[in-house]
Formats: C-alpha cells, sequence, structure tokens
C-alpha cells in the first residue's frame, strides 16, 4: 500500500510537471505583451517593464523561475489585472467554484442513485422508459441551452429563484441544477446498468427465496454491489463539472474559477491561462487518485499493490 | 481374447435405414448458421429504438451531406439583411409560430408584413440576424458537427485501437511504459488539451478536429488494450504464433476484428461526445468561423438572443438533441447486440 | 424505505430553498432611495491611475477621484479643484489656484500630490501606458524615454496651494487633459504605504473625488460607490450609492433588468434590434471610429483602385442598421460626428469626403477589375482581422459577405478573430492583409484621430505614407497651434486627404445600446475619454 501510494504521488508529480512544461512553452509560443497599449510607449518603459514581469531573460531562465516560483505557490502575475498576483485571483474565486461543483456532485450522483434505482427495480416497465429516456435527453442537451432556459423560465417567468448572482443558497439552486443534470444522466444510466445485473444474478434468486423484503434485497445487496463501481466515474465527472462550469458561471455571473478562465483565453492573460490550467490538472490529478485509494478500500476485490493490471 | 467378447457381426456395420436417419435429423441445427455480426445484426433489428435511431441518424446524414451541392461557399456568404431575424413562415400552415408570426411584446405580430416584405418570400424556420435561412444554416451545421466529430473519431480510433493493440501485445516493459503515459495523459482534463492546442493554434475545423483527437483516444487504448491481453492468451491465436504468422497479421486478421464490437460501441459514444464538445468551443468563443457554421455555433449564437427570438436556439438545439439521442439509443442497441449477456 | 425518506427530504429541502428564494428577491427592490444599480460587464482591473487601460477602471477613477476639473456634459469643463487658472500669452504656462480639499483619509490634498501623482506616471518604472498623454508637457518625452530624472517635468508646486505647468508646446485641448484620470493627483503617502498592492482592492485607496470605491477585492464581480463624506462639493452629490454588477452575458444583465435588479445594462445588437422602440431605449454614440486598414507594404494594396473597390463593396448602412442594430452610425470619416466643432459646424460634417465612405456596387466592381488589371493577379485571398468579440464576429461575416458577393469570384476573405491583445499585436508587426481597428478618442479634439495616420506613428500599422498629409499635421500643431481657424482647416484639410487616398476606410461610428430606467436622472455621459460622471446623478421617485 504504501509503495503503492508512493509510486502514484510520483507519477502525479511528474504528471504536473510535463503539464507544466507544455503550457509554458505553448504560451511562449504565442504573440502578444502584457501591454494593451504598447505602441504608445516608449522603449525605455517597455523596457523597463519587461524586467518586471521578468521578460527580458531568456527564454529557458524564465521556465525555471517559473518551475520554481510554481512549486512555492507562486503563479506570476497577472497581465489584465495589474499588480494582481495569479495565486490572488485563483484563491479569491476558488471558493464559489468549489462550492458549485461540490453541489452539482451530489445533487446529480444522489438523485441519479435514486432514479437508477428506481428504473432498476421497475425495470422494462414505463417507468423505466421514462427515466431512460430522461436520463439521455439530460446527457444531451448543452449546458449552456438548459442554463438559458432554467433562468428564462424558473427564474424571470416564474420568479422562483434569483436571475444570477452568488449572495446565497437560494442563488446556487438553478446553477447546481444546470450544472448537476450530466452527472445525474451519467449516474442513473450506470446504476440501472448495474443493478440490473446484480438483481438477475444468483444470490438475489436466493436472498429473495429465503424470503428477505424487496427493498431489503435492494438495499443490502443490490444498492452496495452497484455504488462501488460509480466511484470511478469521480474522476470524468470532476472534468465535465471544470468544463460545464466555465458555462454556468458566466451565465449566472457567478465569480468562480471557470469564469475566469475563459476571460483569461479572451484577454490573452497568459500567466493566469497558465495558473489555472495547472490548477485544473492539479485537481483532477488528485481526485483520480483519492478515488482510487477509496475504490481500493471498499472493494476488496481489487488490491492496492505496486503493479496493478 | 477381447475381440472374441465383443463378437461383432459384419450387419453392424450397415448402413442407416431412412427410419433412424429422421431421428437424427431432430439433433440438426436447424436456423442457418450465422456469423457473429449477422447475429448482432438479427438482434440489433429486434430493438425498435436502435433501429429508429440508426434511420434518423442515417436521414441526417444523408440530408446534411447530400446538401453539399446546394449550399456551396458562395451560398453560405451571401447575406440578405433585408430578411434578418424572421420567424419560421411554412405556407399553407396558420398556426401562430409557423405562420410568421412571432410574440413582439405580448403580442402575435405578423413579422413578415411588418418588415414589407412580399408575400412569396418564406423561411420554413425563419432566419438569423444576417437573413440566412435558419433551415438551410441548421443542415449546413449538422454536416460540419457530424464532419468534426466522425473525423475526430476516425482518428481517435485509428490512434486508440493501434496504441491499445501493441500496448496489449507487446506486454511487459512496453506495456507498462505505455500505460504510464496514457495514465498521463488522461489525467489532464480533456478541455485543458483543446483549449491551449486552440489557443496556440489558428482556430478552424481542422484544428478542433485535431484537438479532440488528440484528447479523446486514451479511453479506447485502455479498452482495446484489456481485450488485448485476454486475446492473446486464446488458443487460435497461440496456433497462429506457433505456426509463424507474423505479428502484423495476427493482429489484422484476429485482433482487429474480435474487437471491432469494442470499436463499434465507443465510436457511437464518441460521435455524441464530440459534438458536445465542439458546442461548448463556440460557447467559449474558440469554434468554428464564419462564414462556416456548426450546430454549437448556431446555438450559442441562439442562447444569446433567447429571450426576443427563442426559436433561434429551439430548432438548432431540437436537432442537436435528437442527433444525440440516436446516436446514445443506437449506441446502447450496439452494445447489446454485441453482448447478449447484458440484455434483459 | 429509506428510498422514501430520501424523496421527502428532497421536497423538504426544495420547498424551503423556495421560500427563501421568494423572501429574498422582495427585499432588495422595495427601499430604493438614492440607490443605483449599474450593469458593467467586464471586471475592475485596476484602480492605480498610472497603470489603468480600460474604460471600467477610467470611469471609476473618475467617479472617485478629481482633478483640476471635471468634464460635465458634451465635455465641457467645469471647476473640479482648480478655484483660479491663469494662463501666459504665449500659452506655454498654466497656473493653477488649488481649493482646500482633503483625501478621503483626512489628509490635506495639496498642489505636491498633483507634482508626485504626474512624475510618477511619466516615470519608465511605473510603466503607464497613458503616459504619452504628457506629450507636450515640458521634459516628459525625454523623461519616458529614461533621458531626464522625473524631477524635471514641467511641473511645480508653490506652496501648497498653487501649481504651476510649463509646456514645451501649444496644447489647444490642454483643459481637457486635465479632466482625464491620468492627470489627476495621488496621495504620496498611501501609494507607497500600499506598495505593489496599491490600486488592487478598495481598502488600499484614497478618494478625493464625489464617490468611494468601496467592497472591491480586486477581482470580485461586484462593488460599490459610496458617497465620499470629504467631497469639497459634497451638497450636490444626490446619489448615496451606486451598486457595480459585473454580468458577461447580456442576456443575464437584461433579465435583471427587466426584475428591477439593475437600474442600467448595455445591450447586445440582437437585444438593441428588438428593443430599438422602448422609450427607455438608449443609443450610448462613442468617439470612437471602426475602420479598416489595408497592409500597404504588400503590393496590391498600394494600389488605390483596389483599397477603393473593397471600400466601396461594403453597404455600410446595413451593417450599422441591420447587422449592428445597436445605434451605430456610417462615418462620415475618420474623425466621428459630434466630437468637436468650430464655429458651430462639426468636423466630421466640414470633412465629409462622399467616396470614402460610400457603398456603390458597380464602380467597386469596376476599379476593382483596373486594379487587379494594375497589380497583375487575376484572384486574390485576402485575410481580414478583427476582435473576436460578437460585434465584431458579426461585422467580418457580414464584410466577408458583402466583399465577396459584391467582386465576385476573384476574391476569397478568409475572416481571423482573434482576442483583442492578439490583434494588436499582429497589426503591430504587419502580420495581416486587412484589419479592422478601432480608435476612440481620448479627448474631444480631432488631432486625437488624425495624429495616427502620420508616416512614423506607431499605429499608423497599414503604413499609409502621405507627405501632405504629415505636413498639415505638423502646422497644427506648430505654425498653426494658436491660431484656432487655422488649425482647424488644417486638419479638415488632412481628413479629406486621408478620406480621398483612401489610406484607410471608416466603416462606422460606435454606439452602444442600453436601457436605463426613467427614473434615472442627470447621468453625464461623454462621447471621449472617461465615459460616465455620475456626480450630479439622481433617482427621480
Amino acid at each position: 500500500m504504501k509503495k503503492y501510494l508512493l509510486k502514484r504521488v510520483l507519477y502525479m508529480v511528474l504528471t504536473l510537471f510535463l503539464v507544466a512544461t507544455i503550457t509554458f512553452f505553448l504560451m511562449k509560443l504565442m504573440p502578444g505583451t502584457p501591454y494593451s497599449n504598447q505602441e504608445k510607449m516608449t522603449p525605455q518603459q517597455i523596457k523597463i517593464m519587461n524586467q518586471q514581469y521578468g521578460l527580458d531573460k531568456p527564454i529557458w531562465m524564465q521556465y525555471v523561475i517559473y518551475i520554481f516560483g510554481m512549486v512555492h505557490g507562486d503563479l506570476g502575475t497577472s497581465f489584465q489585472f495589474s499588480n494582481q498576483p495569479v495565486s490572488y485571483l485563483i484563491s479569491s474565486r476558488i471558493g464559489a467554484s468549489a462550492q458549485l461543483g461540490v453541489q452539482a456532485m451530489l445533487f446529480g450522483v444522489i438523485l441519479g442513485i435514486i432514479v437508477g434505482s428506481v428504473a432498476a427495480i421497475y425495470r422494462n416497465t414505463w417507468v423505466d422508459t421514462t427515466a431512460t429516456v430522461l436520463s439521455i435527453i439530460g446527457k444531451s442537451v448543452p449546458n449552456f441551452v438548459l442554463a438559458v432556459l432554467l433562468q428564462y423560465y424558473i427564474s424571470l417567468k416564474l420568479g422562483w429563484f434569483p436571475i444570477a448572482d452568488w449572495e446565497g443558497f437560494s442563488y446556487t439552486i438553478l446553477p447546481t441544477i444546470a450544472l448537476g443534470v450530466g452527472p445525474l444522466a451519467e449516474t442513473a444510466r450506470f446504476i440501472r446498468t448495474g443493478m440490473v445485473d446484480v438483481l438477475n444474478s444468483d444470490y438475489i434468486e436466493l436472498a429473495r427465496a429465503k424470503g428477505m423484503n424487496k427493498f431489503g434485497i435492494i438495499y443490502h445487496h443490490a444498492l452496495r454491489n452497484s455504488l462501488i463501481p460509480l466511484v470511478t466515474l469521480i474522476g470524468p465527472y470532476t472534468v465535465a463539472l471544470m468544463t460545464g462550469s466555465m458555462v454556468i458561471e458566466n451565465i449566472f455571473s457567478i465569480p468562480g474559477i471557470g469564469e475566469q478562465y475563459v476571460k483569461s483565453i479572451q484577454t490573452n492573460d497568459y500567466p493566469t491561462i497558465m495558473g489555472v490550467t495547472m490548477l485544473f490538472c492539479f485537481g483532477l490529478v488528485l481526485i483520480i487518485l483519492i478515488t482510487d485509494i477509496i475504490y481500493g478500500i471498499i472493494d476488496p476485490r481489487i488490491r492496492l499493490t505496486g503493479n496493478e493490471d | 481374447m477381447a475381440e472374441e467378447k465383443y463378437n461383432l457381426q459384419p450387419d453392424s456395420f450397415e448402413p442407416l435405414g431412412h427410419d433412424q436417419e429422421q431421428e437424427i435429423e431432430s439433433e440438426k441445427i436447424a436456423a442457418p448458421s450465422l456469423t457473429f455480426s449477422q447475429d448482432a445484426w438479427r438482434r440489433l433489428k429486434k430493438n425498435k429504438g436502435a433501429v429508429i435511431s440508426l434511420f434518423i441518424i442515417l436521414i441526417m446524414v444523408i440530408v446534411s451531406f447530400g446538401s453539399t451541392p446546394f449550399i456551396n461557399h458562395s451560398e453560405l456568404v451571401k447575406s440578405n439583411p433585408e430578411y434578418a431575424n424572421l420567424p419560421a413562415k411554412v405556407p399553407g400552415i396558420d398556426i401562430n409560430g409557423l405562420n410568421g408570426k412571432m410574440k413582439v411584446g405580448g403580442e402575435w405580430t405578423d413579422v413578415y408584413k411588418e418588415n414589407g416584405i412580399k408575400d412569396s418570400v418564406h423561411f420554413t424556420l425563419g432566419t438569423d440576424y444576417l437573413g440566412h435561412s435558419l433551415a438551410q444554416r441548421i443542415i449546413y451545421g449538422t454536416k460540419i458537427s457530424l464532419t468534426v466529430a466522425i473525423v475526430a473519431t476516425l482518428f481517435d480510433l485509428l490512434i486508440g485501437v493501434s496504441y491499445g493493440i501493441v500496448s496489449g501485445w507487446k506486454g511487459g516493459r512496453t506495456d507498462n511504459v505505455m500505460q504510464r503515459i496514457i495514465e498521463i495523459i488522461s489525467s489532464i482534463p480533456n478541455l485543458i488539451i483543446v483549449v491551449l492546442m486552440l489557443i496556440v493554434f489558428k482556430p478552424g475545423m481542422t484544428s478542433i478536429i485535431l484537438a479532440l483527437a488528440i484528447s479523446e483516444w486514451t479511453t479506447m487504448a485502455r479498452m482495446i488494450r484489456a481485450e488485448t491481453l485476454s486475446l492473446k492468451t486464446e488458443e487460435y491465436v497461440l496456433a497462429a504464433r506457433t505456426l509463424g504468422e507474423s505479428t502484423g497479421k495476427i493482429a489484422w486478421k484476429h485482433l482487429v476484428p474480435n474487437v471491432s464490437s469494442i470499436i463499434i460501441i465507443q465510436t457511437m459514444y464518441t460521435i455524441p461526445s464530440a459534438i458536445f464538445f465542439e458546442a461548448f468551443l463556440s460557447f467559449i468563443g474558440i469554434g468554428i468561423s464564419a462564414p462556416q457554421t456548426s450546430l454549437g455555433v448556431l446555438l450559442n449564437d441562439g442562447q444569446k438572443n433567447f429571450q426576443f427570438l427563442p426559436y433561434q436556439m429551439w430548432y438548432p438545439a431540437i436537432v442537436l438533441v435528437i442527433l444525440m439521442i440516436a446516436f446514445n439509443l443506437l449506441g446502447d442497441g450496439l452494445r447489446d447486440a454485441f453482448d447478449p449477456r447484458t440484455r434483459r | 424505505m429509506k428510498l422514501k425518506k430520501f424523496a421527502t427530504a428532497g421536497a423538504v429541502v426544495a420547498v424551503s430553498a423556495l421560500t427563501l428564494a421568494a423572501c429574498g428577491s422582495k427585499s432588495s427592490s422595495g427601499d430604493s432611495k438614492q440607490v443605483l444599480n449599474w450593469d458593467e460587464s467586464a471586471e475592475l482591473p485596476s484602480m492605480d491611475l498610472s497603470k489603468a487601460t480600460d474604460v471600467v477602471s477610467f470611469n471609476q477613477l473618475n467617479n472617485t477621484l478629481e482633478g483640476l476639473y471635471r468634464l460635465g456634459k458634451d465635455s465641457k469643463v467645469e471647476p473640479g479643484l482648480a478655484k483660479k487658472t491663469h494662463v501666459s500669452d504665449d500659452g506655454l504656462t498654466y497656473t493653477f489656484d488649488l481649493r482646500k480639499s482633503k483625501w478621503s483619509n483626512g489628509d490635506d490634498l495639496t498642489a505636491k500630490d498633483f507634482v508626485y501623482s504626474w512624475q510618477r506616471t511619466v516615470d519608465p518604472k511605473t510603466g503607464s501606458q497613458y503616459a504619452y498623454l504628457f506629450d507636450g508637457v515640458k521634459n516628459a518625452n525625454a523623461i519616458m524615454d529614461g533621458k531626464k530624472k522625473t524631477s524635471e517635468l514641467g511641473i511645480k508646486a508653490d506652496g501648497d496651494y498653487k501649481l504651476t505647468v510649463n509646456l514645451e508646446k501649444q496644447i489647444p485641448y490642454f483643459k481637457l487633459l486635465m479632466g482625464f484620470p491620468v492627470f489627476f493627483p495621488q496621495n504620496e503617502k498611501v501609494v507607497k504605504d500600499a506598495g505593489s498592492k496599491y490600486g488592487t482592492a478598495s481598502k488600499y485607496m484614497v478618494y478625493n473625488g464625489p464617490f468611494k470605491l468601496t467592497k472591491w477585492t480586486g477581482s470580485n464581480l461586484s462593488w460599490s460607490l459610496n458617497k465620499n463624506g470629504k467631497y469639497w462639493d459634497k451638497k450636490n452629490v444626490k446619489l448615496d450609492k451606486i451598486n457595480y454588477k459585473v454580468n458577461k452575458s447580456n442576456s443575464t444583465s437584461y433579465n435583471l433588468y427587466k426584475t428591477d435588479k439593475l437600474d442600467a445594462t448595455p445591450l447586445s445588437s440582437q437585444q438593441a434590434k428588438q428593443l430599438k422602440n422602448d422609450k427607455e431605449f438608449l443609443a450610448r454614440k462613442a468617439a470612437s471610429t471602426f475602420y479598416f486598414q489595408y497592409n500597404q507594404t504588400q503590393k496590391r494594396f498600394q494600389n488605390k483602385k483596389i483599397r477603393q473597390a473593397l471600400s466601396l463593396a461594403v453597404n455600410r448602412e446595413q451593417l450599422t442598421k441591420k447587422v449592428l442594430g445597436d445605434g451605430s452610425t456610417v462615418s462620415k470619416g475618420l474623425v466621428s460626428k459630434d466630437l468637436a466643432k468650430n464655429k458651430g459646424k462639426d468636423f466630421a460634417d466640414q470633412a465629409y469626403v462622399k467616396e470614402g465612405v460610400q457603398n456603390d456596387n458597380k464602380k467597386a466592381k469596376k476599379l476593382w477589375q483596373e486594379g487587379m488589371k494594375e497589380v497583375g493577379e487575376s484572384k486574390m485571398d485576402i485575410n481580414l482581422l478583427s476582435d473576436d468579440t460578437d460585434k465584431a464576429k458579426d461585422t467580418t461575416e457580414f464584410v466577408q459577405s458583402q466583399i465577396e458577393s459584391t467582386l465576385g469570384d476573384s476574391v476569397n476573405v478568409h475572416v481571423q478573430n482573434v482576442p483583442f491583445k492578439t490583434r494588436l499585436t499582429r497589426s503591430e508587426q504587419g502580420d495581416f492583409d486587412m484589419v479592422i481597428s478601432a480608435w476612440g478618442a481620448d479627448f474631444a479634439d480631432p488631432i486625437s484621430f488624425l495624429d495616427l495616420f502620420t508616416s512614423d506613428n506607431s499605429q499608423n500599422d497599414g503604413e499609409w505614407k502621405n507627405g501632405e498629409y504629415d505636413k498639415l499635421i505638423q502646422a497644427s500643431k506648430t505654425t498653426d497651434a494658436g491660431d484656432a481657424d487655422k488649425r482647424w482647416d488644417d486638419l479638415v484639410q488632412a481628413e479629406k486627404i486621408l478620406a480621398q487616398e483612401q489610406g484607410v476606410a471608416p466603416l462606422y461610428q460606435q454606439s452602444t445600446a442600453w436601457m436605463v430606467k426613467d427614473k434615472v436622472k442627470g447621468v453625464i455621459y461623454n462621447s471621449s475619454g472617461a465615459n460616465y460622471n455620475f456626480k450630479d446623478a439622481y433617482i427621480k421617485e
């Protein structure tokens, strides 16, 4: 276990290092400077400014400085917000994104389990069909379309929830739904398939034969066994939520990281692009590691050893 | 000795009479023998949802790609601002929303009349802000979305399948290294790969296709590798090896056909996710550029305008959702057809 | 039975959320006294007046700080901190008597604060991107070039309340400049205490204007301007508070406007087209012009006929009315309309050259064919570079369509929509065939536009060169600088040459469409410089 963990952490660091390197050199390939008014600046001004941004040094040195800084939590200074460290931009905005992400994940997974189980119990009835069709539709509607629809019909027309902004729990509900529907649909389908498998297996037949009641069977056997593989989906969900957050935060005016990322792309704010890229990557790597460990713990069939496969 | 014990008479070896032959007949397999794919096809045909989906996809492909001679470059760049933002009008149908009327400030108003447009002019699905026919845009957009998705998926397939087979077949050190590479790539969020590539390269169809292909192939490679690992130990593969078949030939003759079901199913799931991703890219402003369009671009233009011209979002959204549902249902159908165990 | 419990728990959460939401939406709209809720479409990136580069920053600076003058309606110079101004006969020395006033932290505001601020801005170490506006102030250019010390700048404090400014050359629009935030004072102590944090959050700032900035953390999407109790003219400030909200989606901000959460919101072109007859609709004309630049280092674009043909092919009437639809108007020339007047006549009207901005497909075709023959080409591929905003994309798509359908198969336009800074860099490096550029006047004088296209100007990306044009611009700055009429004629002549030669092809003058509630009164909007002045604004119930 220890050896396995060590190995995994090592790969994690290697991954992050590679991403940092690639991102750094890609950004260096890009045209553009921190200045939006360069034509009007004197050569002297530009020279001094380049020194302040560290852009006067050779690229390999900038690279070393960047990597060194990153290890110490320094991601450079934003081009867009003058004098603002990227690490500050990220830390001041990560809260909203994290909350939204966690809520959407919980909403999607919990509701998905419920819908999936119900569909499996009443399999091949109209309940099942409805659940299947709904979950496919849920998977098929781009979340920006869903967000616009929710905002227009639920907030503007019905007035049930605030239209936009981030000032309390009621503000989080629509964004959570818009973001969580994807995972919900996926989970429902996943749970249904898993449960149908289990429900048809011999030991369930046995439990049934022994007179165990329907819900007891579902709770004790079916649900537990089909929940375990769900852990492996948390990684892909995280990716989907990161992608979705860029869209949802924009539409609901949420001060989050995803929205910041889009903005930094649109304004050529390279240090911020790099910083957020690293953050997303770190988040995903960490979550994959954690889910793998959890998976190993809850499913005794998988051994956490040095050489899996 | 023993021979004496079983004292066989010559007549024991007489040919069977007609009566006995009948008995054997009953043991015979009545149905014609089916190959694996024929069998899968038979099962697929039984799945109504999948068959309908298949037809829908075929129709969409035929219509969108068949439109190529009619919707060409010069047709795309033509603009008629005097026809801008007209709602749907289908001659002969008088249902609000399809007769050139639109709700303006709560009242149904005939927008065509208001703009002084001749009676002979009508657009089945309305027009966009430059006066392009929305129906035409949607057909063209579907074509571009499908092209992006299909080509990206083909690349994805090519990389994924060959990577998976090599990794699984070689095993040992090579496999180990190749697996670590996959692990690293798949722990980078795909959107980041795509976004970075599109920032660096000129946004456009080629970049999007490449970016999608590069970020999506790992799942395919993993599945193919797992399958290859188990096929490697099958007797017929061992036999082929012993007989000195070249590795390439074994891969082509034995491995690829056996993983084809995985390939097909995986393809069915990759295409819709590529369509989806393309739509997302156009939302953040790095999608397909004018005069080309895609379902994603149309949706994004439509959502900005939803309060006033809801039809501009609804129509492309409906097309996209139908397409996505069709691919998903067909994917499910194929999965069940290829692997009867999952079918209940 | 766990399943059922789950379901009811979910329902309770949903119901309580509903009631919560209902309470939330009621409270905020009722008690609006003198509170204005304003939409902004981008974050506030900096409050350091030496470093600010964008509209949002300049607007906040203009309302929280004050300089020698404040620009009122139609860029009229109104009294600010300067009580009395004396100009020497040669127009090179300005002496200001300052009124006694205080910073929001209680410090006295003195002439030294101006001296410090100006020196800080022109100091190359500060990296001010707007320091070029100091051109003409004694030694400013030399200091920016690192050739002189900042203390040699032509500004001096005589005691606490007398300020003297020395110029190298006459600046006819000097008073207008003094209303632009780059020339406002800064409190040295505060700047030094905050160090690199200065201008990055409201807590590191002090103010001397009508309002104080609060609740701004440097990257958040909302902030407020509260009435400044230490402002010298506070009795004339009526608003208690302005709440800013950043919404990047126009649909979202319009939805908020509809539900009275916002009192003003900008509109996208599509929204503007739908709302143009609404009584709350407002088209705010900006002093900014969008124009084609042709890369004249390429032989084909040195041909005047080619340039003319491309410009004549574009129907600007349709572009502004049907495509943009936000109140933008067809340009009469490079200099925007309603920017500057002489003897009651608008500059844009006087310098109007019809064929410079006309649409004439027949003539376009003819000139195109002739031009193609002259440059010896039969087919042309043109990359059209522009920004990646919605409006820029709409514009390029339309222009592409117009050029290709007018000029036929012999031209292929490839659209390239890139982020703003990428567009600037590529323009500067000459990495384009045609580019749609935009320029907004920093102050209300035609020279703010016309300066761009002298042969050696760094913003003349297409490198159009015309000796006569250069001479006229030079004359307006030197020999004719003191004579308003002569200077005016020079500039009119210059613009006419630019239009006749098609050095650049003006497309449209930008407007931004807004919805503003009826109850909002007295907001001053100027088309150039810092756009908004809320000093006199109020809410009428």
